[in-house]
């Protein structure tokens, strides 16, 4: 690798905010060196490289440091030209990318943890509002896949494709902790299609976390919180 | 060209935030008043997701959420640039804007902020952020943009009347030349920026608005994102 463009990133196995990096600097063929975090003993390279969150991922370019995976998606957009695009050229379409993108992000991944941490009628109420989000995705999302979904090429892969992978592209997982359809195929079927063309993808199928491992982790996070709020 | 809307409501600082992007890049646009209590059906058909302002419409075509809106108008009308050349730059820019955005629960706690209550977490949660900001996002340059105001500015211009308007209703003064000096003199340099100095809410009306809406919050306990 040139010293001139040496790309390091500090991670965690079972972040989907790195998860997100990691195949964008695959999908753009990006060599990097990656660092697995101990993230309840925190190195001082990341404390010293993200010192307002000392989170990850990092991204670390040439020595010079970015923190929030949104920012460095951008980032690595803007500075790796000839790779696949992140982001359509025209503002409009960028415009519908970064709303969506931030909707998944806002609406969605963060109501989730919920979903998982709770039952009876407090987790029927977080799941509404899942099923209620994902709806609403899925006709926003009509105009920017005007045709449906068939097949989508590894140089297609964008933005919008790499948040909603990041926070969905385990969905099966999560149907088997907790025993329901999430992305159900009569009910969204524009993202049942749209999660099913891009798993097909090898780089990234291949960015998704172990399925028995997350089975075991999201399990575990499921009985601790329901533990500790019962009587 | 195409003709250029934008849907705002007079309090709101994100209204506010487009109204200074569109005004510094001298876009001619036509603005239209929103009632919040009352919305709109062009405001439900332009943002059926949400139903908040801001709106943008340009050509027809409807930009929800104040910051993707910014990064559309500095995409479209490339003049007057408020985002760096350089990447990293953009990326440092990027990344503090979104500081501001993922801080705002916290701001939002001190709006509610009572003496009774005593929350001194809340406080101290505050002081911290701004804090932080002066020391790594701003340091010693003029402006958040360097010599000239960009999209960082224009990301915190709530910490003027906005801001100030909290601390007096609440009592608490933090944004002050003695905690944060070169914050402080940021936000008073930042307000007689001509565009912004034409362009803010009228403080006396913001702190009655302000009054009215913690009644209904302290009443209910229900957040809003309406200012």
């Amino acid at each position: 690798m040139a010293e001139e463009n040496k790309v390091k990133l500090l991670g965690f196995w079972n972040s989907p905010y790195v998860r997100r990096v990691e195949l964008a600097l695959k999908l753009k063929g990006i060599p990097y060196e990656y660092v697995e975090e101990d993230l309840k003993n925190k190195s001082s390279l990341l404390l010293k490289y993200n010192p307002v969150y000392k989170k990850v991922p990092v991204l670390v370019h040439n020595g010079k440091p970015l923190a929030e995976s949104h920012v460095i998606l951008e980032y690595i957009d803007e500075t790796w030209k000839n790779g696949p695009p992140l982001l359509p050229q025209d503002p409009y379409k960028r415009a519908q990318i970064r709303f969506w993108a931030s909707f998944v992000h806002q609406q969605l991944f963060e109501t989730m943890p919920l979903v998982f941490k709770s039952d009876g009628e407090a987790q029927e109420k977080a799941l509404k509002e899942v099923f209620e989000k994902l709806s609403v995705l899925e006709e926003g999302i009509k105009n920017i896949f005007p045709g449906g979904i068939q097949i989508i090429e590894h140089e297609n892969v964008g933005l919008l494709d790499i948040v909603m992978i990041s926070v969905f592209g385990p969905y099966k997982v999560y149907e088997e902790v907790l025993g329901l359809k999430l992305i159900d195929p009569e009910k969204t079927p524009l993202l049942f299609s749209w999660l099913t063309a891009l798993l097909e993808i090898p780089v990234v199928k291949d960015s998704l976390p172990p399925h028995e491992k997350l089975v075991g982790f999201l399990k575990f996070i499921r009985q601790d919180a329901l533990n500790s709020t019962s009587a | 060209m195409e003709e250029v809307k934008l849907l705002g409501f007079w309090p709101s600082p994100y209204s506010h935030r487009v109204i200074w992007a569109l005004k510094l890049k001298g876009v001619k646009y036509e603005y239209i008043e929103q009632d919040l209590r009352n919305k709109s059906d062009l405001l439900l058909q332009y943002n059926p997701v949400h139903k908040k302002i801001p709106v943008l419409v340009h050509g027809g075509k409807p930009i929800a959420e104040s910051l993707v809106i910014l990064e559309y108008i500095e995409e479209t009308w490339p003049q007057n640039p408020l985002l760096p050349k350089d990447t990293y730059e953009r990326a440092l820019a990027r990344f503090w804007i979104k500081f501001g955005a993922d801080k705002g629960p916290i701001f939002s706690v001190l709006f509610r902020y009572t003496e009774e209550e005593q929350d001194q977490n809340a406080i101290k949660e505050v002081v911290e952020c701004l804090k932080i900001l002066e020391e790594q996002a701003l340091g010693d340059k003029r402006f958040f943009g360097g010599e000239n105001i960009g999209m960082v500015d224009i990301a915190y211009g709530w910490l003027c009347h906005w801001f100030k308007a909290t601390e007096e209703m609440i009592g608490v003064k933090l944004l002050e030349p003695s905690t944060v000096p070169r914050l402080h003199a940021w936000v008073e340099r930042f307000k007689q920026v001509p565009i912004i100095q034409e362009n803010l809410p009228d403080y006396t009306k913001l702190l009655a608005h302000f009054k009215s809406l913690r009644k209904k919050f302290t009443a209910s306990d229900q957040p809003s994102n309406d200012r």
